[in-house]
């Protein structure tokens, strides 16, 4: 390593030792020293024992995965209706998932009605109601309507003041409205039972 | 010119069933809508089903396309269904940012298409 970094460059690179029957992730970094006129008078090598942080980063990426599948649950509601609740903050990582999910299964199961419940969504900006847009389209091209619910006040409010043109998807207010508007969809009636 | 597009056609009922291939050129599009607007012409057809659940890519021009022969068969008279476009399909398309038509029906699967035709 000290001889490739006699071209005057700093090395760093991670490589696993294997030492008394057990291997240690490590990582190196190799530094030429240079003298005043500018030529290399020696190196310094720097070997750090990185097991614990390995460890860390495996940890980290398994409870992103873990977090990720959560974080996009498409549930089956009734015979040709799905419900995909939102939970949190929609960044255009997440509606990449969830479009993904949805799909996916629609595919699968050939769900006619899938229902957005963005009831757990704390803010929407332009930036989330642009994703949406764009699931519903996505979802539309797949031949299953989407409806949006969980819409509160608030949040009505906030789309109307930024002067988001959401008149294109089917919006509710809450989530047994949007159930009701799928059963109506699919010609499907409740009734009670008569005594 | 030869038949260098693969693409099956067969009328059920008054209805043409269009099964379009896994890739299409320009010339292989003009090709199939002139076919089966000619045919449908001819056999009196009532509904047009288009069959994507082979197409494996699809661009903007392909969409317009498909959307131009839509809008010619709904002038014609002609109900037409967009059958089982792929989730693939589906992402590429909104990812290029396609202006989609949504007054086109789109079904999943060809039963469901034929149900929303009768």
């Amino acid at each position: 390593m000290l001889k490739a970094m006699k071209s005057g460059k700093t090395y760093a690179s991670r490589t696993e030792a294997t030492l008394g029957g057990q291997t240690i992730p490590l990582e190196f970094s190799a530094v030429p020293l240079v003298d005043d006129s500018g030529e290399i008078i020696g190196g310094l090598e720097l070997v750090l024992d990185i097991t614990e942080r390995v460890l860390y980063e495996n940890r980290l990426k398994e409870q992103n995965h873990t977090i990720r599948e959560m974080s996009t649950p498409t549930i089956k509601l009734w015979e040709g209706v799905m419900v995909l609740p939102v939970v949190g903050v929609v960044d255009s990582m997440r509606a990449q998932h969830m479009m993904e999910s949805m799909l996916t299964k629609i595919a699968e199961t050939y769900a006619k009605v899938i229902i957005l419940d963005i009831h757990g969504v704390a803010a929407v900006d332009t930036a989330v109601a642009n994703h949406l847009i764009k699931i519903t389209k996505a979802t539309k091209l797949m031949g299953c309507d989407c409806i949006l619910s969980g819409i509160s006040p608030a949040v009505a409010q906030t789309i109307i003041q930024l002067g988001i043109d959401m008149e294109a998807i089917n919006t509710r207010a809450t989530l047994s409205d949007a159930l009701t508007e799928a059963f109506l969809m699919l010609n499907l009636e409740v009734n009670k039972k008569k005594q | 010119m030869g038949e260098d597009y693969n693409t099956s056609v067969t009328v059920i009922k008054n209805n043409l069933i269009v099964a379009l291939p896994a890739e299409m050129t320009d010339s292989c599009i003009h090709n199939i809508e002139k076919t089966i607007i000619e045919k449908a012409y001819q056999k009196n057809i009532q509904g047009v089903l288009l069959n994507f659940s082979m197409v494996t890519v699809m661009d903007t021009y392909t969409y317009q396309a498909f959307e131009n022969i839509t809008r010619v068969f709904s002038l014609m008279g002609i109900q037409t269904i967009w059958v089982g476009l792929n989730p693939g399909v589906v992402f590429g398309l909104i990812d290029l940012d396609v202006a989609i038509n949504t007054r086109i029906k789109m079904a999943i699967n060809l039963e469901i298409g034929l149900t929303l035709l009768n």
